[in-house]
């Protein structure tokens, strides 16, 4: 019985300091849009990054510190935050427009190659939703599917029990769906796949090698696929498909 | 008659080349673009690596219904069981009973009890079959008891011969006697057939 008040007592402290904890950082982020909005942008960038450090995250949060490095005139910083956002955000059009007028002023200028349609398909399924809903959609459907299923066990009525065998057949279809689509996304997330180019200009070379050939240059600011990493070198992919090697330390991961 | 003015002199200048309805409806013309404004607060922040998919308490969730459902499975089966048992039960009782009451007739019979004997007889056969297939006395008529019998594969000779029997007991019963089948062959009567249609049942 003790135990469980301390119990209690602890958690609600805990509670209480995290929440004070979100209100601080929020209110960083309200200073920050203040100096954002007198011109201060170093400043609004620094208080931003604060937030960063304490642990937090959000589309919002990645969104504000891209438009303030953006506005500082650091295109890098700004895409690498504004990718960041995205990817928490997928689907979020601000992100995505702010992306596209960023990408306007760099120097690299990478023509995308179109994905196949089914590919599309199941990324726009993937990015539906964040994680967080997926896993709650995946338990309501896994408890609605098992409830048919009883349904269909227990009732004697003929075309009832068919009615709810289907229909728990059909979510358990999509909760196994929903299961593929959630971990794949929080893989994605949980993982670095893309990196952003930080060298105003670096040389990117057919093998992990310092002497090997030079096969093309790349600017600050341009997105790359992640592949393989040997020592302090990465193979890199942008996104018409050509392949290459670059230092890491050229590169900051999304 | 004609009357002549003075000449009007007009001058038309050139226009802007395109009628006023053609401005209307023109093209939006982009001056420059820019990035949108910042996202109102709050930003709604979490701390990283902090998520619900995968969490023990996410998995403990999802395992919830199927744990559910295991125990609504073991429950079901378990009162489907019991329910079959005393289905069961019953028809075992339903001989023991008959067998019971064919032996306290016989001692009515020895004993020469005349109305006694015979509502021992008639509650023997009818309670065999209330008990044996399930049915409630109240809901038991001669055309019910053939029902049961002929659903249960009960050969039809034997079918007919238990309804003449419960027809002769019924007789028997509320007849003047000396009519009727005297006691003995009523008694033997009975005996018979619920034996015959115990074997058959089997």
């Amino acid at each position: 019985m003790k135990c469980k008040k301390t119990a209690i007592t602890v958690a609600t402290i805990l509670l209480i300091t995290f929440q004070a904890f979100c209100q601080s950082a929020e209110q960083l982020a309200a200073q920050a849009a203040k100096e954002y909005n007198s011109m201060h942008f170093g400043e609004a960038i620094k208080l931003y990054e604060k937030i960063v450090d304490n642990g937090f995250e959000s589309p919002s949060l990645y969104y504000n510190l891209g438009n303030a490095y953006f506005r500082n005139n650091e295109n890098a910083e700004a895409i690498l935050y504004y990718e960041k956002a995205l990817k928490l955000a997928p689907n979020n059009a601000d992100i995505k427009h702010n992306i596209e007028i960023v990408n306007n002023r760099l120097v690299d200028k990478v023509e995308k190659v179109p994905e196949l349609f089914y590919k599309r398909w199941w990324k726009y399924l993937v990015n539906i939703m964040s994680v967080d809903a997926f896993a709650m959609f995946n338990i309501s459907l896994l408890t609605l599917a098992l409830l048919l299923f009883a349904l269909y066990i227990a009732i004697p009525a003929l075309l009832l029990r068919k009615i709810s065998f289907w229909s728990g057949l059909g979510l358990l279809f999509i909760f196994s769906i929903g299961l593929v689509a959630a971990s794949q996304r929080n893989h994605y997330l949980e993982n670095n796949h893309e990196a952003i180019v930080f060298e105003p200009t670096v040389n990117i070379k057919s093998s992990p090698d310092e002497n090997s050939k030079d096969i093309f240059v790349l600017h600050e600011g341009t997105k790359v696929t992640l592949l393989d990493e040997v020592a302090e070198w990465q193979e890199i992919r942008i996104s018409n498909g050509s392949i290459g090697w670059i230092k890491a330390s050229d590169l900051r991961k999304i | 008659m004609v009357l002549n003015s003075e000449k009007f002199r007009l001058k038309v200048h050139k226009g802007s080349g395109s009628s006023a309805e053609a401005n209307a409806r023109g093209e939006i013309k982009y001056l420059g673009n820019d990035i949108h404004y910042l996202m109102e607060p709050p930003l709604n922040l979490a701390l990283r690596g902090n998520r619900f998919y995968g969490s023990t308490l996410y998995w403990l969730l999802l395992l919830l219904p199927v744990l559910g459902f295991v125990i609504f499975l073991w429950l079901y089966r378990r009162n489907m069981q019991l329910r079959g048992d005393t289905v069961l039960m019953q028809r075992k009782r339903a001989t023991r009973i008959a067998v019971k009451r064919l032996q306290k007739a016989k001692k009515l019979l020895d004993a020469g009890q005349h109305d006694a004997f015979h509502e021992e007889i008639a509650y023997a056969l009818w309670g065999y079959i209330s008990q044996k297939f399930n049915v409630p006395m109240s809901l038991l008529s001669l055309d019910t008891a053939r029902e049961q019998l002929q659903s249960r594969n009960v050969n039809p000779e034997l079918t007919d011969r238990f309804m003449a029997t419960l027809n002769d007991c019924n007789f028997a019963r509320y007849a003047p006697a000396g009519k009727a089948l005297n006691m003995q062959q009523l008694y033997d009567l009975a005996v018979n057939t619920i034996t015959e249609t115990e074997q058959e049942l089997k």
